[in-house]
């Protein structure tokens, strides 16, 4: 089979030349079979009497997978052409060329290959826009291809680029046929067509004339070969029917050699075009990624780290507006990280159901995924959500839906909603951090700076609330507060409701958790509110603990002095209990989590310890948050290769570390978990040291 | 939500099912992460290592390699990027590479073709071409396995009698290996032998010598589509029995199909399920008044139909009382809240997690760090077992 690809600027009378090219070649014995890949489905028009057919892509969405068939879309025209009309989505919405893609993989799977047709013609609508409009320009698809023009710049422009596509496909095989010149009238056409023709070295193979008999046929819907076979119209598609029979018998096409923007600019002038600086196709589809890894590598996308985060507000439901593959993969994430909190004590509620997935599936790419997002909005509502936040994925992005449109409709019949939108985009605006970050500044700016303070209540502030995530470490926390009859307002961020971020300034202090991005929140939380916030730092430990309970002291006016003598009394039984293991013993302390360890540096220390090593797995920048006090005892860029250096040089008793150490590491050796905050788990931790020092086992905090 | 895999991680991990096989995922680094860890956690490999793969492209994870495409790639196109990871993935030294277009990168219509020309790497890269989003795990995996037997060079020895290639069993279903164990035994008892399960760790030799199985046999018919007909075209009879084998009664049918079809005796593989039968029987009477407690109890699935049909007759057999049934690959929807829920792994742990089920029983989609070492199966007496170990511990305080 001959596969012929027929491409052209829009509008420059392709889907005329290609149904008088079928129908002759028919006419001359050729089994034909022609496929219009235009979205406005005409191409094939004038074989059918003006009628048109259903298109592949219509019958995608209408029909299920199992029940298709290949005669459903493929009807009989003129001359036995064998007629299909790939279609598209309405202008402006969707992705017509994953549409293309589509429609090639349907019509392959429903065995357009065994239709019997010995030349297959795609009809393609105009520039090479993007990869899908390119499909058909492919090796295995096109054989040779045949460009439309007229005399016009932007004609001429289009088939330029054709050009440069058929060479970055196939940049050493002769594939282009030749230039039709579709005759337009203007002035000196034949001249710069042909001027063109020979700059790029292929040839003109029909200059069809400009002829009301075409019109004529046309608005009988038909071709000008059936209803006018001796016209010059006719003889002119002869021309490129001679042609391309010739092809077929094995004759040579050509290799373009598309022009340069300064030679196109002297073809349009009607100068001598001068030679090419260097091949235009030479040119790297994009100067900037000449070498992928030259690029920061994303590792994981936007969308996700915005769906994690909001997921966390209970009231709310996310609505991933992707695909199920997003959803599965987000929800993984998430579920790996936080569904064993609800399950293990951590929270006293159940975890909420609250991300939801358009599902976009091809359909939806090609035609637009508007109608499912509002759908998924409704059924998120009808569950009694009454926040809905959107977070875009690549595909939606990429194909542009309007998301802020659907959620002001869904607003406008649903005004008790409360909608956001994130344009993520997947990895197209960013990678996971940026989606997190993205998402608590929304959630920053939707606070309410006239809320007022309401005694007894405090904010918890922090990227990652790891240290309070396990049932001892959260019992601490209510004791710590409940000292001064404190409760939490809202979680910035964990599981926490909409209504607690919105009326964020109930909280008359807020609590900064142990590490180093709590700071940048709370600085974006005074800079929406214009004004600063009383702020504390969750402490970790005995030493900060006693400075904890005097600020808190201060700020609610209540009493400690009760709480601190237990605090020290319990201190101090803890260290005289274990100072013996701990003293002299050499520790090796590995860090990557960036929390801040100076308590535990401190209580080690006092208990007569000798730190050997304090190793940050990153390199040293101004934002180190593992410690304040003892930077300068800080190893930076830290890892498995100098832990097992150091074990050789040092001979540490042990080594502490919170994620990774070498394998086979000889030595005592014990993983610093969840820390928690106040008095009871740290002194807990440090008892797990102990027993390791003693019995040389390896340990884990929880 | 209903929030299982999709095709996408379907056609990834029926490549990475085939030891020697490696995708190369030409996507964001986000379609990767978790189906690059599914693959380290399901698929037995010996030579692979947390955290030695440094190479661009792998960036410290063994499996799933990808092209790591961003932002401005969706518009420049990408195929360099393809031609880069593709250098670096064929020293690897893989028996088959398969390139898996994420969706996003499905909508740039990369002409891989160039790449693997580029690199003179036309036959050893299959690309898997299909659409994969939103579409259903179990038929995706199929079809991809069909699509890898198509395109490999298959042996033409002769007929082996009596063997038996096992078909519709993925690596997603939970516990796999041990689910090919018993239905090996089974077989074996029949006298058939099992010379590989295309889809559940067959290698790239294993799948070349398949086609001279005597006869294929199937788990879940869903999980099979695309290679239950290459089997066929290929002339290997296939023996497909309508329901899985899920609960005593449908794997003792399932047994006996596969018995009739194949012309053996059954007694010898239905003495050794009754074994297992009648040790649950006795512990069942052992606790009377528990299994009492059964009687009763909600449940809802979604599942493939061939596993809803048993699961949901056996269940209601033992007084249960269906509140839900949705086939898997309808549009997704809700699970509905039951002491009991039966679907993918992920919808089942936020069931739990949500409060919304005493327990739950995961069907296929392995969650990654919630599967345990125990067999937790849906399919044969190991399933049937773990099944009733379920709802019995989950009838405590009714």
């Amino acid at each position: 089979m001959f596969q012929l690809a027929v491409y052209g600027k829009g509008g420059i009378g392709k889907s005329t030349m290609s149904a008088n090219i079928s129908l002759m070649l028919a006419q001359r014995g050729h089994r034909v079979m022609q496929i219009g890949c235009d979205p406005k489905h005409d191409s094939t028009r004038l074989l059918l009497g003006g009628g048109s057919q259903r298109t592949v892509l219509d019958y995608v969405r209408e029909v299920p997978e199992g029940d298709r068939r290949l005669e459903d879309v493929m009807v009989e025209g003129s001359g036995g052409v064998l007629c299909i009309e790939s279609g598209g989505p309405e202008p402006g919405i969707g992705c017509a060329g994953r549409g293309i893609l589509t429609a090639f993989e349907t019509i392959g799977r429903l065995g357009a290959d065994r239709a019997g047709a010995d030349v297959r013609l795609y009809d393609v609508l105009g520039d090479v826009v993007c990869g899908g409009f390119a499909v058909p320009l492919r090796e295995e698809n096109a054989d040779g291809v045949i460009i439309v023009t007229s005399g016009e710049f932007m004609a001429l422009y289009a088939a330029n680029n054709i050009m440069k596509g058929i060479r970055r496909f196939t940049p050493e095989r002769p594939r282009l046929i030749g230039i039709v010149l579709n005759s337009r009238g203007v002035e000196g056409e034949e001249e710069t067509v042909g001027r063109f023709a020979a700059a790029t070295g292929t040839r003109v193979i029909a200059t069809v004339p400009r002829d009301r008999l075409f019109a004529s046929a046309e608005a009988a819907g038909r071709t000008v070969c059936e209803l006018f076979p001796g016209s010059d119209a006719a003889k002119a598609v002869g021309a490129v029917v001679d042609r391309i029979e010739d092809v077929i018998s094995g004759a040579g096409m050509d290799i373009p050699s598309p022009l340069d923007d300064d030679q196109l600019s002297d073809l349009a002038a009607g100068r001598e075009i001068r030679p090419g600086r260097r091949n235009a196709v030479d040119l790297p589809a994009c100067p900037g990624c000449a070498r992928s890894t030259s690029r920061r590598q994303k590792y994981s996308c936007a969308s996700c780290g915005a769906v994690m985060a909001l997921a966390r507000l209970r009231d709310s439901a996310v609505i991933i507006h992707g695909l199920r593959s997003c959803a599965y993969l987000m929800d993984s994430a998430y579920l790996s990280t936080v569904a064993d909190l609800y399950t293990g004590g951590v929270y006293d509620d159940p975890m909420p159901d609250n991300i939801y997935c358009t599902c976009m599936d091809d359909s939806a790419a090609i035609f637009g995924g508007a109608d499912s997002l509002r759908g998924t909005m409704e059924s998120a509502y009808a569950d009694g959500f009454r926040e809905v936040a959107v977070v875009t994925t690549c595909v939606s992005g990429m194909i542009g839906d309007d998301c802020d449109a659907v959620a002001r409709g869904f607003r406008s019949s649903h005004p008790d909603v409360g909608t956001t939108v994130l344009s993520t985009d997947g990895v197209i605006n960013g990678d996971y951090l940026e989606g997190t970050d993205a998402a608590v500044s929304e959630l920053i700016r939707s606070i309410d700076p006239s809320v007022g303070p309401v005694p007894g209540e405090v904010n918890l502030i922090g990227a990652s609330f790891f240290d309070l995530q396990c049932p001892d470490a959260a019992a601490e926390l209510r004791r710590m507060l409940g000292v001064f009859g404190l409760r939490v307002n809202c979680r910035l961020l964990d599981d926490t409701t909409m209504g607690s971020v919105r009326g964020f300034c109930r909280g008359t202090v807020d609590i900064l958790l142990n590490e180093d991005r709590a700071s940048d929140f709370e600085d974006r939380v005074a800079a929406r509110l214009g004004r600063s916030r009383e702020r504390v730092r969750l402490p970790t430990g005995p030493y900060e603990y006693a400075g904890w309970l005097r600020r808190m002291s201060e700020v609610t006016g209540i009493p400690c002095e009760a709480e601190e003598d237990w605090a020290r009394s319990m201190t101090s039984r803890f260290m005289e209990d274990h100072r013996d293991v701990f003293e002299g013993r050499r520790i090796v302390l590995s860090t990557v989590i960036p929390r801040n360890m100076d308590w535990l540096v401190d209580a080690l220390t006092d208990m007569g310890a000798v730190i050997v090593r304090f190793g940050y797995a990153k390199g040293p920048d101004e934002r180190c948050g593992v410690t304040v006090r003892y930077r300068d005892m800080l190893t930076f860029d830290y890892g498995k290769k100098g832990m097992s250096e150091d074990w050789d040089a040092l001979h540490p008793d042990l080594l502490l570390y919170d994620l990774d150490i070498p394998d086979g590491y000889p030595g005592r050796s014990m993983r610093l978990s969840r820390i928690g905050p106040g008095v009871v788990p740290p002194l807990r931790l440090l008892g797990s040291i102990s027993d390791a020092l003693s019995t040389g086992s390896r340990g884990c905090t929880e | 939500m209903i929030n299982g895999p999709d095709g996408l991680t379907g056609a990834i991990m029926a490549i990475e099912s085939i030891p020697g096989a490696t995708v190369l995922l030409h996507g964001p680094g986000g379609c990767r992460i978790r189906n690059s860890l599914l693959s380290m956690a399901l698929v037995p490999r010996e030579d692979r290592v947390w955290g030695a793969y440094r190479e661009p492209f792998y960036a410290g994870y063994s499996r799933v390699p990808a092209s790591y495409i961003d932002g401005e790639d969706f518009v420049g196109g990408a195929v360099h990027r393809l031609e880069e990871a593709l250098e670096v993935v064929r020293r690897e030294g893989a028996e088959l590479i398969a390139i898996i277009d994420s969706p996003g990168a499905s909508l740039m219509a990369d002409d891989h073709r160039r790449a693997m020309s580029d690199l003179g790497m036309d036959d050893d890269v299959i690309v898997m071409d299909g659409q994969t989003m939103s579409a259903p795990m179990r038929r995706t995996y199929g079809r991809t396995l069909g699509e890898v037997l198509r395109r490999l060079s298959l042996g033409s020895g002769p007929v082996r009698k009596g063997t038996v290639c096992i078909l519709g069993l993925t690596v997603l279903d939970p516990c796999w290996e041990d689910v090919l164990e018993e239905f090996s035994a089974y077989l074996g008892d029949m006298g058939l032998e099992v010379l590989c399960s295309p889809g559940a760790g067959a290698s790239v030799s294993d799948l070349r010598r398949s086609v001279e199985a005597e006869y294929c046999v199937t788990v879940c018919p869903e999980s099979s589509d695309g290679v239950s007909g290459f089997y066929r075209d290929a002339g290997v009879e296939v023996v497909c029995p309508d329901d899985a084998p899920v609960g005593f009664d449908s794997t003792r049918r399932w047994i006996l199909d596969v018995a009739e079809a194949t012309g053996r005796d059954p007694s010898v593989a239905l003495e050794r399920l009754g074994r297992r039968e009648g040790r649950a029987r006795r512990k069942a009477d052992g606790m009377r008044y528990g299994m009492m407690r059964i009687e009763g109890m909600t449940f809802s699935a979604c599942a493939p139909p061939s596993v809803l049909r048993p699961l949901a007759s056996w269940l209601g057999g033992l007084g249960m009382v269906p509140v839900s049934l949705i086939e898997e690959d309808a549009n997704p929807s809700r699970m509905v809240p039951a002491d009991i829920v039966f679907c993918d792994g992920n919808t089942a742990l936020r069931m739990e997690s949500g409060r919304r089920c005493r327990a739950s029983v995961s069907t296929g989609g392995a969650v990654l760090g919630s599967d345990g070492f125990v067999t937790r199966t849906i399919y044969g007496s190991a399933g049937a077992e773990h099944i009733l170990d379920t709802v019995l511990r989950a009838s405590r305080g009714r």
